[in-house]
């Protein structure tokens, strides 16, 4: 066997380098300190950061436990009123971004928001319901917008658990409550644990809704240090303090994924224990009240908003968003796709011990919060503008800098970002080709090239689909990077979202954020129709 | 190309085939003639696949060839790909293309011929394999055994000069196995193709081959008919292999005779050996025929109902154990005196002073 590198192999080296060079960046800047700024963060906003970072990460990781597992618990293994539909109603909030429910929540229950107005009319001053705009606040939307990562895992755990092993339970005496605390909890700990990681991933990385409740997080103070300071160092040393907590969780949920796999048996569905009377109806109303919070309401509000401006907002000035929107996600879907596709053809061909730590470094990329990678890649930019104009003088030419705020910098983040997005489903069709297969075709007589056009291609296709729909969907929805990385006059639509929703102007930031609900739709469709 | 008929159709000659440093197939030779079945046998880890993928050309030669009709297919230096061979091969999980139909995976290989070739020729082979106007199915939709036709159809579609089978069977129940390893061999014969195929069955090689290469350790330690792989075993190792039977301790006495607990027995291959050798000699259970007056005595200390015959397993006097077979309609129960006799047309016998494991594995010169 020949040892020669391949072009893939090569790809594969770039992509880990490219993975790898916002990480390094992001540590290298230790070597720069702002004394200044740094005190005067120490003395007034980092002991916040910290508290209200812990407070998230306690509100809103056991709520999403309690909330998911619940949720799972009574859709799969109870029934009652509405269960078969609300099985798949409890995905919808999927296709919420954070910043969307942020805002119209904001709306709806602040000080002189429409449920304090409708409380006043009918209580005249009586009773002064909580303000919504406080840790408890931010910690329901966050709650309300995650849970779904806890509900979609424990859901499948808890169904491929099959039902001899309730069974067996019951049959050594335990009531069904009693089976699933003592039996079906403790299965499905590892894939609840993975959830609740992933939630927590997505909750230190928002910036919308954070900056949008105005609560002090390190992503805001990230955002803060680079648009009032003007120091890129500060805010690369504080992103390397929120990639701490980020690596925590994506480390936790790489343990306990891992560990999942070795408890799933695959049996009959479970037999669902019935909720009769009271407690059937109590399960409706619960599931129910989840509903309208992070779904209906959100989206009823949206298009009450949306259809008020309909007439003015939908304007050259909308499509040009559209299209900006449009070609960002699709040009960084096409780019993570081709990366997953080199990673996951390398992986196959010879899988050793540096593709393998290739592999795990890339799945690093997506704990990256958005603003992190931002700072990264401006850094990166910066010094590669600076390179760049040196060599060009020497050679008399004219200083075109390399701008730190362009198309090709956005690209990049999101690659970085997304390629472990793409590369699921694109190694999960992978695995669909039996090795077998392509020695089958060869003995049939096709070359490399025809096994590729007649093998490969056709039975990826569908996967390859499935990662650029998801890709492209969640760079739509990407706030943060978007927002600092994009060239003067890119407004997408999660931009102007976030920039109205921040101005308080809600009515114009519900048209984009509408359209950003239906696309996000889309991904949920196809979870929902393969959850069944 | 001249085809010489003296010549054989394929053979290896001296092959030997590596993962790393690790022998897995050590200078081996075989020759096979054109049209015959032939059958690796043996354990799994015993390098009958390796030979296979090597034939196919996916497996590289570390040393020796691999010639068919006088062209050099592989060898230290040398290899042609596999694409390039235009041998049939059946995988043991059938490898079906799950994205096309029936018709689209049986005429995988004639993608430069006409749609109406491709389906006069897809019918053709359907019908042969028993799968008529199944052609718009997908591979999801077909049973093990439907897949595993449709893999044999779609080798045979490219009029390969050599079908090679790994496991083809193994997959499939019990029952079916053996219905569809003669089924694959009357179409395999009448359509006079050279086939190879590799099995740890010993039951689906006498199904399907005229001769059979037992393998063990990357070496052939018989390649032989099956009649005389059970009745002629060339080692302990064939002997423990195939089929069922007991090995008895006794003495050489010289000109071909040998004492044993059943008396002096004679046979061709005893007079091998020397006066005086410990030798163990093999009983197969077809070699005892039970008679009320027969020469020796038994107890008969195990029954196993096998449908048209019962095996027993009887105890002689001395503690030693043989095997005999009876029809099931006459039962006999633990514990009885049995009469029988022996009656050997082949005296197999062993040397018994060498340690069992060093025995095992030594090819035996004919």
């Amino acid at each position: 066997m020949t040892r020669s590198i391949s072009p893939l192999q090569i790809t594969t080296y770039l992509l880990a380098l490219v993975v790898a060079l916002p990480f390094l960046v992001i540590l290298i800047s230790w070597g720069d300190i702002n004394s200044e700024i740094w005190e005067h963060l120490l003395d007034y906003l980092f002991l916040d950061l910290l508290t209200n970072t812990l407070w998230l990460i306690l509100g809103v990781g056991g709520g999403v436990l309690v909330l998911g597992t619940t949720l799972a618990w009574l859709t799969t293994l109870c029934d009652f009123p509405g269960r078969s539909i609300f099985d798949w109603a409890l995905m919808l909030p999927f296709a919420i971004p954070a910043y969307v429910l942020a805002f119209v929540m904001l709306d709806l229950f602040s000080y002189g928001g429409t449920f304090h107005q409708l409380i006043d009319t009918f209580f005249g001053g009586m009773i002064t319901p909580p303000d919504i705009q406080s840790t408890g606040g931010v910690i329901t939307v966050f709650v309300l917008v995650f849970y779904p990562y806890v509900y979609m895992l424990a859901r499948t755990a808890f169904l491929s658990q099959g039902n001899s092993l309730l069974e067996a339970g019951q049959s050594l005496g335990l009531t069904p409550t009693q089976a699933f605390l003592r039996i079906a909890l403790p299965m499905a700990r590892p894939a609840i644990a993975a959830g609740v990681a992933l939630a927590l991933m997505e909750t230190l990385a928002d910036f919308g809704a954070v900056s949008i409740f105005n609560y002090d997080t390190f992503t805001l103070a990230i955002y803060t240090s680079w648009d009032d300071f003007r120091s890129l160092s500060t805010a690369a040393q504080l992103s390397s303090l929120l990639l701490l907590f980020a690596l925590m969780a994506l480390f936790g949920e790489q343990a306990m994924r891992g560990r999942s796999k070795y408890h799933q048996t695959t049996g009959r569905t479970p037999y669902r224990h019935q909720l009769k009377g009271w407690k059937g109806w109590s399960a409706t109303t619960l599931v129910i009240t989840v509903l309208f919070f992070s779904f209906i309401t959100p989206v009823a509000q949206l298009l009450i908003w949306g259809i008020e401006v309909l007439d003015q907002e939908l304007n050259s000035r909308y499509f040009e968003m559209l299209y900006h929107t449009l070609i960002l996600g699709a040009g960084a879907a096409l780019l993570a796709v081709l990366g997953a596709f080199a990673l996951a053809m390398t992986r196959r061909q010879r899988s050793d011990w540096k593709i393998e730590w290739i592999g795990r470094l890339i799945t690093l990329g997506y704990a990256l919060p958005g603003s992190v990678l931002a700072v990264g890649i401006m850094i990166l930019f910066a010094n590669f503008g600076h390179a760049w104009n040196t060599i060009s003088e020497w050679f008399g030419g004219s200083a075109s800098s390399i701008m730190m705020q362009s198309v090709p910098a956005l690209l990049f983040a999101y690659l970085v970002r997304f390629l472990t997005v793409a590369h699921g489903p694109v190694e999960s069709s992978l695995e669909r080709i039996k090795p077998s297969m392509e020695e089958a075709a060869r003995s049939l007589g096709e070359s490399n090239s025809g096994v590729m056009r007649r093998i490969y291609l056709p039975i990826l296709t569908p996967g390859i689909f499935m990662a650029l729909l998801m890709v492209m969907i969640d760079v739509m929805k990407e706030l943060p990077a978007t927002y600092l990385l994009r060239p003067y006059g890119w407004d997408t639509f999660a931009v102007r979202t976030y920039e109205m929703a921040s101005e308080g102007m809600w009515e114009h930031a519900a048209l984009p954020a509408l359209s950003l609900v239906i696309v996000g739709l889309l991904p949920v469709i196809v979870l929902v129709r393969k959850s069944r | 190309m001249t085809m010489n008929e003296n010549t054989p159709h394929l053979s290896l000659n001296q092959i030997q085939c590596r993962y790393g440093d690790n022998i897995v197939v050590h200078n081996l030779s075989l020759e096979i003639e054109r049209g015959e079945l032939i059958c690796l046998l043996g354990y799994s880890g015993c390098g009958k696949t390796t030979v296979l993928r090597a034939i196919a050309g996916f497996e590289p030669l570390h040393n020796g060839s691999i010639i068919l009709n006088n062209d050099l297919l592989s060898s230290k230096h040398q290899q042609i790909p596999a694409e390039q061979r235009n041998f049939g091969m059946v995988f043991q999980d059938y490898a079906l293309f799950p994205h096309l139909n029936i018709e689209e995976n049986v005429t995988f290989s004639m993608s430069g011929k006409s749609r109406a070739a491709r389906h006069q020729k897809s019918d053709e082979l359907l019908e042969l394999v028993g799968l008529k106007g199944l052609g718009e199915r997908h591979p999801h939709e077909l049973s093990g055994g439907q897949q595993q036709r449709v893999a044999l159809a779609r080798a045979l579609a490219q009029d390969p000069k050599l079908i090679l089978m790994d496991e083809p069977f193994s997959n499939l129940d019990v029952e079916l196995r053996e219905r569809l390893a003669n089924e694959v061999r009357d179409i395999l014969k009448a359509r006079g193709v050279t086939a190879i195929m590799v099995t740890h069955d010993q039951h689906e090689a006498f199904a399907i081959a005229d001769r059979i290469a037992v393998m063990h350790n990357g070496t052939i330690q018989q390649w032989d008919s099956a009649y005389n792989l059970y009745h002629k075993p060339a080692n302990r190792f064939v002997a423990e292999f195939i089929g069922q039977g007991a090995l008895l301790k006794g003495t050489i006495q010289g000109d071909g005779l040998l004492q044993t607990e059943l008396g002096e027995l004679h046979g061709e291959r005893g007079d091998l050996l020397s006066d005086g050798c410990q030798v163990e000699m093999l009983v197969r259970p077809d070699d005892i025929s039970f008679t009320p007056q027969g020469r020796h005595e038994a107890i008969i200390t195990r029954s196993n109902f096998l449908g048209a015959e019962s095996l027993y397993t009887l105890q002689l006097p001395s503690g030693e154990e043989v095997l005999g077979l009876l029809p099931s309609h006459i039962q006999h129960t633990t514990g009885e005196t049995i009469r029988f006799n022996i009656e050997m047309d082949n005296m197999i016998v062993f040397e018994c002073n060498l340690d069992r494991s060093e025995n095992l594995g030594i090819p035996h010169e004919h």
